[in-house]
């Protein structure tokens, strides 16, 4: 299996971590705001008990689960499908056949560019499945080896059996 | 002697409505001033009351099936030598003679309902200003209709022609009729209670009526809850006799005049009374096929046939999700399923080896749910503020409730199987209502394995398959990597 860019840990903390501040503002604030500004004391006490499972469940995916992203994702390219394996605690492998992708897309944001990482998504019929923390240049050479493969299929008797 | 025919039968059908009307009409409306009750709140029924309206409304019921039969059987309509004969009437008999030289005009009418149940109205009129109504009606077969008005037509041309018969007439067109399968209005009727909505509705109705509003009776001490739960009793068989009219009437109205043609390739279908819908598809467009079978569709030995195209449950132009059905054959017997799969190449033999889920199977699919289920329904009564001597139907119902559930975590995990045979994947699930889907090999978009943490200290996973559809996704619970590594190599590799 191969492995995502080495900067790919780094990312998450920095994506996860912006995405979670508003999280972590609202209990900040909710934290310093007088006790008078809920009507009862036990108000104030319930929504702190629910916000503090959820920032503690933020806490966890923004800065533990990062750390194994870069040893639990990957992916290879065989001779009749493309594998994905992504997830730390709920792990996931998606197997695309070659011979059913329609299109591939491949797509980096202004946060990605700086890290020089991009995203691959691969569109078949019935699915789309991405995976994010390729290289930008190796994340080409991953979709013209995958072209090249499928344009084998696309010129062979194969094809017309399967549309039949 | 002439021979005399009888009035379309479904008309019958419509009398069954009327009667049920007028019975719910009775016990709702009057039953409750005939009571003369000191407080007419429906609770306070005493429990002779309570019966007496039960009764009142079954005895009613059956009257009129009784007296509708009899006044169907009653109604009949001959040709005379010179004359068109109807005779009707049970307690009031009526012998309508109607001489063919003036006869005025011949009509044909339908309303809703007749359209409904594939009735016409044939109505003679003789130009009397007696009567601003026709002088006699018959309610026929809507195809039946016509050729008899033309008979009579032809009579009044002193034609010598004999009336045709309405059972061969219909047997005949019958013959005539190019349609690889179609469904009658009976088999739609039928639908609406065999399909697994029913039981379904049922089972919420039963949870809804003795479980939450008997609890809610059960906390207020002044109610008298004998008599509260015959009410409650006469409720839910009357809304279950609801359930029964809207249901057919919903399959009659959606699946009206069910047809489909097989032309080589193609695949036509038509239904819809109000939406009439008419498709032509090619079967190389069928994704996948599923076979569904309820409860009592497997009792009765009958099975739904639903499919997977392009283009049908996709989005249109608009974005706007078509609202289009897949049930290709709804209500079918074995031989005409097998026969409509192999015609779009798909094969019904049974499979010889179900890989079944093994490992901790039986604590994923029934132990671990079951114990969730139990904290659940236990924990309230921890607290012990019930008074459990008026909330015996809430916990019998309750009871129930928890067997059903683990009876149908059982089921799940007996049915929950996969084959591969003859190119195609094959998977089997649901507890009640059994579902088969076949995808063919080359149909296959994607196949994934998923471990949550629970699945991975157990070491095995959920096995996802992709194939061409909206939502076109199916989950296998609870199969080893090994199990995952053979499919996968035999749905993804090269033979």
């Amino acid at each position: 299996m191969k492995k995502l860019a080495k900067n790919i840990n780094l990312y998450h903390y920095v994506i996860r971590t912006l995405l979670s501040l508003i999280v972590y503002g609202v209990f900040i604030l909710l934290l310093l705001l007088p006790v008078e500004t809920f009507g009862e004391s036990i108000i104030k006490t319930s929504v702190l008990i629910a916000l503090s499972v959820i920032v503690f469940i933020v806490l966890v995916a923004n800065f533990i689960l990062p750390a194994f992203i870069y040893k639990c994702y990957g992916y290879s390219i065989k001779e009749d499908y493309v594998v994905f394996q992504k997830g730390v605690l709920f792990r996931r492998k998606d197997y695309i056949p070659i011979k059913r992708i329609q299109h591939i897309e491949k797509m980096h944001g202004p946060i990605q560019t700086l890290f020089n990482i991009s995203s691959l998504i691969i569109y078949t019929a019935g699915s789309n499945d991405m995976l994010l923390g390729l290289p930008i240049d190796q994340a080409d050479d991953i979709i013209h080896d995958i072209r090249e493969q499928l344009q084998l299929y696309l010129d062979s008797d194969e094809v017309k059996e399967d549309d039949r | 002697m002439t021979d005399k025919y009888h009035i379309a039968k479904r008309k019958y059908i419509y009398d069954v409505f009327k009667s049920l009307f007028f019975s719910i009409f009775l016990v709702f409306f009057i039953s409750p001033h005939i009571l003369e009750t000191e407080n007419e709140e429906i609770f306070s029924l005493s429990n002779i009351q309570a019966i007496i309206v039960l009764l009142i409304f079954f005895l009613s019921l059956i009257t009129q099936f009784i007296i509708y039969w009899m006044i169907y059987k009653r109604h009949l309509f001959s040709n005379q030598d010179k004359s068109f004969l109807i005779e009707k009437g049970l307690f009031f008999k009526r012998k309508i003679n109607l001489p063919y030289k003036n006869i005025h005009t011949i009509s044909i009418k339908r309303n809703l309902f007749d359209m409904i149940l594939g009735l016409s109205k044939l109505q003679i009129d003789t130009g009397t200003t007696a009567s601003m109504m026709p002088e006699a009606h018959l309610t026929l077969d809507k195809t039946y209709a016509p050729v008899l008005k033309k008979h009579i037509e032809d009579r009044i041309k002193l034609k010598d022609v004999e009336i045709p018969s309405p059972v061969d007439f219909l047997a005949n067109e019958e013959e005539n009729n190019d349609y690889f399968y179609q469904l009658k209005w009976y088999n739609l009727i039928g639908m609406g209670i065999i399909k697994p909505g029913f039981l379904s509705a049922l089972g919420v109705l039963t949870l809804i009526l003795f479980g939450f509003i008997m609890t809610f009776l059960g906390l207020d001490s002044t109610i008298n809850l004998t008599a509260a739960f015959l009410t409650i009793l006469l409720s839910f068989g009357g809304l279950s006799i609801l359930l029964v009219i809207g249901l057919s009437l919903y399959h009659l109205i959606r699946y009206w005049n069910f047809r489909i043609t097989i032309e080589d390739k193609h695949i036509m279908y038509q239904y819809g009374l109000i939406n009439r819908v008419e498709f032509k598809l090619a079967t190389s467009k069928i994704n996948a096929v599923h076979i569904k079978r309820s409860i009592l569709y497997r009792l009765l030995n009958y099975y739904e046939l639903n499919i997977s195209v392009l283009g049908i449950g996709d989005q249109n132009q608009d974005n706007q999700i078509k609202i289009e059905t897949k049930a290709i054959l709804p209500l079918v017997k074995f031989d005409i399923l097998s026969e409509f799969l192999n015609h779009i190449d798909y094969q019904t033999q049974e499979e010889k080896e179900n890989i079944k889920p093994k490992t901790y199977s039986k604590l994923n699919f029934v132990i671990l749910p079951t114990i969730i289920l139990l904290i659940v329904a236990i924990t309230p009564h921890l607290f012990g503020f019930f008074d459990y001597s008026k909330l015996i139907s809430p916990m019998i119902v309750q009871f129930l409730s928890l067997i059903l559930i683990i009876i149908a975590l059982y089921l799940r995990l007996k049915n929950h199987h996969y084959t591969i045979s003859n190119n195609q994947f094959i998977f089997q699930r649901q507890p009640f209502t059994i579902k088969k889907t076949i995808i063919k090999r080359h149909r296959i978009q994607s196949i994934s394995y998923k471990q949550t943490p629970i699945l991975l200290i157990e070491g095995i996973g959920n096995i996802g398959i992709k194939y061409k559809d909206l939502k076109g996704n199916i989950t296998m619970r609870s199969y080893p990597k090994s199990d995952f590594d053979e499919l996968k190599n035999k749905l993804l590799t090269k033979d």
